[in-house]
């Protein structure tokens, strides 16, 4: 039996688990070589990128075959790392680490290959918009029109700036290159971190396979927007504080306190969320270091933490004074649907777009299993490792775990809020898992079962992980690339929504003020440069041109409006036609709704190509006409 | 001495080379390589400078990629705050900069303390056997490296081969005085206020561009007939290969006038696949004089309103050129007015007003042909 080994640390102040951790049984997977094991998850790239590929030749995700190869793939890539991971057979901390970044890279090429021409997530298209504006104007916080408070946040934009400047690759190359160094430094990181505070690589290993379950690990946080750049700060300077602390030599702790701050800068220019979530860090292990009497690490932390806060602090005041009305609407929706939730025992969050009942029956069992998993964790951080200021800090950090399913359930877009939380409460949750799961599959009455202990052991992580994806993004309606959807994300971004909005960029110019359906709005963000707006459903809810019409087209500036005969004839699997709209479409909208532009004297159709069109407000005089 | 400080030479010199590459327009493959180098080289220096030779390898490689991340960052802030603008010419130069002061300050840091023996660095002990990779692991490796590739070259291929539905832009769009044709692409945002971008509005413009873009995947072939008032202006036969742009200027306003083109894909001359219009409305004005011989001397004058709101007319009817009646009325969208007038070839002419504008006739009838 093998644990604990690999120890990255030198042993100071932070003390480690006071026994030996074991890992679960052998299997027939520990017998596989390393080096197999990463043939057979390049082999699952291929398989699902065949899946992908048979989506696009048909029907999309309403292929069966090309699903079944999709998720074929998926348990090629995992089920030999899983169970290599779980297995008790020796494995290095090279093995370990090699492990580990393979599944991180099979991921990340499984992303790539849903859309390998160009971006399609819609986040990327703000990012791609805010670096063109930055390399053309040669200004670091030029306004963002669909990311108003992204222009605040340079920090990917910077990168990857510099990237193309030096190599003169396309924006989506270079892209693709931050976005996946970024996110693979994140997890190499992150496992760092756990083995420098766990001392073991083994366990570490296994939270970082556990924190894979995490619903936007393998989406949102490896597309090329600011917090998957950030979160690689997050991680470094998780790594470095560590260090700073436990290092021998007064020197070392110095040169890993400055890498510290470095991180600590990088990340507050980077991305708001990330750089509180570190400063949140920061200063959780600074308590738990005092409440277990490790002085030194509490200072070190504590000064750390100060550092991070007064960052934040001057970067929102002086810089930044939006980010505090960016957050306000989803403060009070949160403390609205609490509210709710505590008075009528309802939240009165808006309903949203239902999974399949396999999707949800997957998610409860997860929900289940990781707070059984926390609670023996607790347990077990509790009874063992009470002195251990990681640990503990974790173990205080894993509450997060429960205001995030509060979350979840009781407030407007929980759903959403509570999938973007969880990259940083899994952090805490897949530690304190990890100790539950190694301490479990070590106790007596199990270790009697052997391999079926095993068994059971990697399904349930599998489990846990095919629920992170099923869960996450894309959502199962463009599971694979596929045909055109109306109005739904990547499933909108076709040719013609890129043609449509390069034509915009190219004959109207840029910042115009357009009203425009869900599915192009962020095509015309990126490559059109365009200001589209949101909550415009107002303009298409008519059959004709009123005069309530024209005021509202007045009051919000519409310089130009767009329609797309394809909102007629189908509803959008994301539930909205608009952006911003929040009532869910029961039915295909008026085509007279649409063609009603036609009928209005002085507004010019500029642009046909058959089923989008744009529409001239601006001649009319219902807006103010430009300079 | 040499070996321990070949990584700085190897370092500085691949960044200035970087940096040159940028400077001579080498071609792409190579100012890609070398600009890997240039982009990295600062972040690799400064891990040396900052912590030394006290990492593992995974480490060393971990916190040089990180700090090549954050080094720009950080160094873009500082030009911002120099206020330097940040061309690509201002990175290329940050990255050299950044390069040349971490060889310095690496060279410093070696000088000032003895080589560090790497076995004593935490996590280099030796833990039992060093493993080394059997040479059938490295083909393994190099394998699953191969299909990795391969299968995003698959999904471009495969991405690049999805049908879809094929389409043909057509767009008019005014061309004011001051704008040329729209040549460069420009994402600079104007300054000042965001929501009055620097577009001239169709009603100062005296020319528009009129476009076709061919998106079907194939070949085409199509009639392009530009209506003014209602009339035939003139007609363009395009044939465009897939991809392929025709366009040309047209004179152009939105307030005289109503235009409209009319696309058609051959050869299908009935109807137009997509249409575009200056944004006016149409108001038909005709005298039709009679042909039988109960009407004979007759004409009936009439006016259709397909504005899409409603509008306000005055009609006059001209006997030798001075005003014999005059008819004010309101008709909504759709609908229309007629009455029947004495007519003489020559002699009796309709002129058409839109209200309030009763300086200039919107449209003129004289029984020969329709206004």
């Amino acid at each position: 039996v093998v644990a604990m080994g690999g120890s990255l640390g030198s042993r100071a102040e932070v003390r480690g688990p006071d026994r030996v951790e074991q890992a679960p049984q052998a299997s027939v997977l520990s017998r596989i070589p390393v080096s197999v094991i990463t043939l057979i998850a390049a082999v699952g790239v291929f398989v699902s990128s065949a899946g992908y590929a048979i989506g696009r030749a048909g029907d999309g995700p309403s292929s069966g075959p090309g699903v079944a190869l999709y998720w074929l793939g998926q348990v090629l890539i995992i089920v030999p790392v899983a169970g290599r991971l779980l297995s008790r057979r020796h494995l290095s901390n090279g093995e370990t680490i090699t492990l580990v970044t393979v599944l991180t890279v099979a991921e990340y090429l499984l992303k790539v290959n849903y859309s390998p021409l160009g971006f399609t997530f819609n986040d990327e298209f703000l990012h791609y918009s805010g670096t063109v504006n930055m390399l053309q104007s040669g200004k670091l916080f030029e306004l963002n029109y669909g990311l108003p408070i992204g222009t605040h946040y340079p920090g990917i934009e910077e990168v990857t700036s510099a990237l193309i400047s030096a190599t003169g690759l396309s924006v989506f190359a270079a892209g693709l290159i931050v976005a996946g160094l970024a996110h693979l430094l994140f997890i190499l990181f992150l496992y760092l971190a756990f083995c420098v505070a766990i001392r073991s690589h083994r366990i570490a290993g296994i939270a970082l396979l556990l924190y894979f379950g995490a619903p936007a690990l393998t989406s949102f946080n490896s597309m090329f927007v600011y917090e998957t750049l950030a979160l690689a700060f997050l991680g470094m300077c998780m790594v470095a504080a560590l260090r700073s602390a436990i290092e021998k030599s007064p020197s070392d702790r110095t040169r890993w306190f400055i890498v510290a701050v470095l991180c600590i800068f990088a990340t507050v220019i980077t991305h708001h969320i990330t750089s509180y979530m570190l400063t949140a860090f920061l200063i959780l292990v600074a308590i738990a270091s005092r409440l277990t009497g490790s002085r030194n690490t509490a200072a070190r932390f504590g000064l750390l933490a100060v550092i991070s806060l007064l960052s934040v602090v001057c970067w929102i005041a002086f810089i930044a004074p939006d980010t505090i009305s960016y957050f306000s609407p989803t403060v009070t929706g949160i403390v609205d649907g609490i509210k709710a939730l505590q008075e009528s025992g309802s939240s009165d969050a808006p309903a949203t777009a239902s999974s399949p009942f396999s999707n949800e029956v997957l998610g409860g069992l997860a929900i289940l299993v990781i707070s059984v998993l926390i609670a023996v964790g607790c347990w077990q951080a509790w009874r063992r490792h009470r002195r251990h200021p990681w640990i503990i800090g974790m173990m205080l950090g894993s509450i997060g775990w429960f205001v995030d399913l509060g979350i979840r359930l009781g407030t407007p877009d929980g759903q959403e809020l509570a999938g973007r939380a969880a990259t940083f409460v899994y952090i805490p949750v897949c530690v304190l898992a990890a100790l539950a799961l190694t301490r479990l599959v070590n106790s007596k009455p199990v270790r009697r079962w052997g391999a079926a202990v095993t068994a059971v052991i990697v399904a349930s992580v599998v489990s846990l992980l095919i629920d992170g994806l099923a869960n996450g993004w894309p959502p199962f309606w463009e599971r694979l690339p596929g045909p055109h959807l109306v109005s739904s994300f990547e499933s909108s971004v076709n040719p013609e929504e890129i043609q449509a909005s390069n034509w915009t960029l190219k004959y109207l110019g840029p910042g115009n003020r357009i009203a425009a359906d869900a599915g192009i709005y962020p095509v015309l963000i990126g490559y059109g440069g365009q200001n589209p707006l949101q909550v415009i459903t107002e303009l298409y809810s008519t059959p004709s041109w009123t005069p309530a019409v024209a005021a509202f087209a007045t009051g919000q500036n519409v310089e130009y409006v767009e329609t797309d005969t394809r909102l007629t004839k189908s509803l959008p699997p994301a539930g909205n036609y608009f952006p911003g709209d929040e009532t869910f479409a029961t039915e295909t909208i008026d085509p007279a709704a649409l063609t009603k532009y036609n009928d209005i004297t002085g507004v010019a159709r500029v642009f046909d190509d058959g089923t989008i069109v744009f529409y001239n407000l601006m001649a009319q005089g219902y807006v103010p006409q430009k300079p | 001495m040499y070996r321990r400080n070949l990584d700085i030479f190897v370092a500085g010199g691949l960044a200035l080379l970087g940096g040159a590459a940028y400077e001579a327009h080498v071609p792409g493959p190579v100012q890609v390589v070398l600009g890997i180098a240039l982009f990295f080289a600062p972040g690799y220096l400064w891990s040396e400078a900052i912590l030394s030779q006290r990492l593992t390898g995974v480490e060393r490689v971990l916190t040089s990629a990180g700090l090549s991340l954050i080094l720009p960052i950080l160094g873009g802030f500082l030009f911002y705050g120099l206020r330097i603008p940040l061309f690509r010419s201002a990175w290329v130069g940050l990255l050299v900069v950044l390069t040349l002061l971490g060889v310095v300050a690496v060279a410093v840091q070696r000088l000032r303390q003895p080589p560090v023996d790497t076995r004593q660095v935490p996590g280099n002990a030796p833990q039992g056997p060093r493993s080394r990779i059997a040479g059938w692991q490295i083909v393994v490796y190099g394998l699953a490296a191969v299909i990795g590739i391969g299968s995003v070259a698959f999904s471009v291929k495969s991405a690049d081969a999805q049908k879809f539905p094929g389409d043909t832009i057509l767009s008019m769009t005014a061309q004011p005085p001051q704008m040329k044709a729209p040549a460069s692409v420009n994402l600079v945002v104007p300054e000042g206020d965001p929501t009055q971008p620097n577009v001239v509005p169709n009603s100062n413009a005296t020319q528009a561009n009129l476009v076709v873009e061919n998106h079907e995947g194939v070949a085409e072939t199509y009639t392009l007939n530009l209506m003014k008032n209602g009339k035939l202006e003139k007609t363009w036969s395009i044939a465009l290969a897939n991809g392929q742009t025709w366009q040309t200027v047209i004179t152009y306003t939105t307030t005289s006038y109503t235009l409209q083109a009319n696309l058609y894909l051959l050869p299908n001359l009935i109807k137009p696949i997509d249409y575009v219009t200056n944004g006016e409305g149409n108001t038909q004005l005709y005298m039709t004089p009679g042909k039988n011989k109960y009407d004979r001397g007759t004409a009936y004058l009439g006016v259709a309103n397909e504005e899409g709101v409603t509008k306000q007319y005055r009609v006059e009817l001209l006997k030798n050129g001075k005003v014999a009646k005059t008819w004010n009325f309101t008709l909504k969208q759709g609908q229309s007015w007629q009455s029947t007038v004495a007519y003489t070839k020559n002699e009796t002419v309709a002129d058409l007003y839109l209200l309030p504008n009763v300086s200039q006739p919107y449209a003129t009838a004289n029984g020969v042909k329709a206004g």
